[in-house]
């Protein structure tokens, strides 16, 4: 299968810390890596769910896929072409086949706009002539399930499930061959998160668009992507098929972050939580960024950073004792 | 023995533009001593109505349209402003969903757990800093003594709410309300705050009034379940019983809509087609009516009743008159 998205050993850094209180604080290195040595990739039309927690970098990486944060090393391939290194149209051209919807859906659509301005939109910052808007408008509410009606109506008068579907609506004004969907299930009714996920898979399906779904929701990956990969303090830490590592999670994090979610069973119980939080970035733990919270932690996590190491095929983890390996894990 | 906290006929009316809007109509139901009830329900159900109005705490455009809630038999609508600032914060407590939004980002966490124990004046100000360490050290907060004068900005999102939490028991509540307390969290401190939560039950005698949307969290912790469908009382039964037999056609959807219940064929997410009914309109059919999979003419003519189904069991549903 052809690949749509490349990325390899990506790296984005951002200043934290103002140099003089880098200085007065003692930290060596006032910038943090929110995202460090990605690499992923994604095949036309295919799904890759992209899951962590706050400040894990998934956003930052869907962001810089975009160009809409600097990248300071690796690359970004589309289609075989590398991202644009200048702005001007070449960056506009990348933007034709990459579009992203936002976390917060009623915050990303302007307040003083009809639904029918705010996904027409893109057509005229792209300059897309000849084309009758007014037809684009309702073909593209409707591809979202929205009836034309909606077309009148400003951001504040949709729900959150119906602003989502706006914002996918605008996102596919120009056909993009790749849909970056950063947590579009956070804050809505459970039935109509399931809706959202149903219309994403429903798109894919019809448009033969490939999916980055970006969420901290695990279930919602469980069917809406094939392949998914768990971020922790900027890295990729696991990467597989979505059912492999399901099943059988070969990093200690993935197996925490699976282990974690409540079960809706009250004669089931869940294991205890992981303890501890998510170190900062400006002081990243030497050796496994995880040996902190680490049920299984040995001497060797604590003073090597392990390498990604293959578990099976397409299935990689960054541990040294991955779980299910026999012998300590 | 009377219930700990009574929720009798309790409707509650919003000004609308046109006519009022019902966000709860005729809820009762009680919470004993002891135990943890979930309230359950999707965006407009109106629990956080419910959860504001035991603290009397609604906005001025709410009305309280019927009914009353009694705490340990006190009528707390006839109760006056003063005996209901004694009974805030000290015997009902409650958790907020965003616990930035209840700490003060200008005061040290001390400070401010030094300030909420003010009808304290038997304490000194050194012993109520030492109640405020013991109750941080006692939610896991590692190593308080020197981390409570540190300000609310300098702890992570699930440290904070491990100190709001603290500062809701200081007082130790015979009610802790506690909104949506996990939501804002990742899962993984989520799962630690219900580890928590489980753990102070043991040495926390009072009642815990749990409203989540997530079933998930509920089935973890709770050993009642309300389930709240746009203002009304649809479903109430002890935990165990709704999960393994809910009889509400609403409460069954709500089930198999939670991703962490699907099954491993699924195709895709089980949704509830349709939405929330007019919440202004006089109500003369089922709540659910307009999207319930097994309506039948009489759903739409007539509004069905509680009706108890087992023990500590009641639905409302006409399917259950057999």
């Amino acid at each position: 299968m052809a690949e749509l998205l490349e990325i390899e050993r990506l790296r984005v850094r951002f200043r934290a810390v103002k140099p003089l209180n880098a200085w007065l604080a003692g930290i060596r290195d006032p910038m943090i890596s929110a995202v460090a040595d990605v690499s992923l990739s994604i095949p036309e039309g295919g799904a890759f769910g992209l899951v962590g927690e706050s400040g894990s970098g998934k956003t930052t990486l869907g962001r810089a896929i975009m160009g809409l944060v600097p990248t300071e090393g690796g690359e970004i391939r589309l289609k075989g072409v590398p991202f644009p290194r200048r702005g001007g149209p070449a960056l506009k051209a990348w933007r034709h086949q990459i579009a992203m919807t936002f976390q917060d859906p009623t915050g990303s659509l302007s307040p003083r706009f009809t639904v029918r301005s705010l996904i027409t939109e893109p057509f005229r910052i792209h300059g897309v002539t000849g084309r009758d808007l007014g037809a684009e408008a309702r073909r593209l509410v409707s591809l979202v399930g929205l009836s034309p009606d909606f077309l009148d109506r400003y951001a504040h008068e949709l729900s959150g499930g119906q602003a989502r579907r706006v914002g996918i609506a605008r996102a596919l004004a120009l056909d993009p061959r790749l849909l970056i969907a950063d947590e579009p299930t956070a804050g809505l009714d459970v039935s109509v998160q399931g809706e959202v996920l149903n219309l994403l898979a429903r798109l894919r399906h019809e448009l033969g668009i490939a999916l980055l779904l970006i969420t901290h929701n695990l279930a919602a990956v469980r069917l809406s992507a094939e392949r998914l990969g768990v971020m922790y303090m900027g890295r990729l830490i696991e990467t597989g098929p979505t059912a492999t590592v399901f099943r059988a999670a070969a990093h200690p994090y993935t197996a925490a972050l699976l282990a974690a979610i409540p079960i809706a069973d009250p004669t089931r119980h869940r294991e205890r939580a992981i303890a501890g939080e998510v170190p900062s970035l400006l002081n990243r733990p030497p050796g496994c960024e995880f040996h902190t919270r680490c049920p299984y932690v040995q001497a060797r996590c604590r003073a090597e950073a392990p390498a990604k190491r293959e578990i099976a095929p397409d299935h990689l983890a960054r541990c040294h004792f991955p779980l299910g390996a026999g012998g300590s894990g | 023995m009377a219930a700990l906290l009574e929720i009798d006929g309790l409707s509650v009316d919003f000004a609308g533009s046109q006519r009022p809007i019902h966000a709860l109509r005729d809820v009762r139901f009680s919470i004993e001593r002891g135990r943890i009830v979930g309230l359950v329900g999707e965006s407009g159900s109106g629990k956080s109505t419910l959860s504001l109005a035991i603290l009397r705490l609604l906005a001025p455009s709410a009305r309280i349209a019927a009914g009353t809630i009694r705490f340990e038999g006190v009528d707390l609508f006839a109760l006056s402003e003063a005996a209901l600032r004694a009974l805030r914060g000290e015997r009902i407590a409650m958790v907020f969903q965003d616990p930035m939004s209840t700490l003060n980002p200008v005061l040290s966490v001390g400070a401010q757990m030094i300030d909420v124990q003010f009808r304290r004046a038997d304490l000194s100000r050194a012993e109520k800093r030492a109640r405020a360490v013991a109750i941080l050290k006692r939610v896991g907060i590692p190593d308080p003594e020197r981390r409570i004068d540190d300000y609310p900005h300098q702890f992570s999102g699930g440290m904070r709410q491990r100190i709001s939490i603290a500062m809701a028991l200081m007082s130790r509540p015979d009610l802790l309300i506690a909104d949506e307390p996990t939501t804002a969290l990742d899962v993984t401190l989520e799962a630690q705050i219900l580890d928590l939560l489980r753990d102070l039950r043991r040495d926390f005698a009072g009642a815990i009034l749990l409203v989540s949307h997530h079933l998930g969290v509920v089935a973890e912790i709770c050993d009642e379940v309300v389930v709240l469908y746009a203002g009304e009382l649809v479903e109430q039964a002890p935990v165990a019983e709704l999960f393994a037999n809910p009889r509400h056609p609403y409460t069954r959807a709500l089930l198999d809509c939670d991703p962490g219940r699907l099954a491993a064929d699924a195709q895709s997410f089980p949704t509830i087609p349709g939405r929330l009914p007019d919440l202004g309109a006089p109500r003369t059919a089922c709540v659910f009516v307009a999207r319930c999979p097994l309506a039948f003419e009489r759903c739409r003519a007539e509004a069905p009743a509680l009706t108890t189904v087992g023990p500590g069991h009641r639905a409302s549903c006409h399917l259950l008159d057999g």
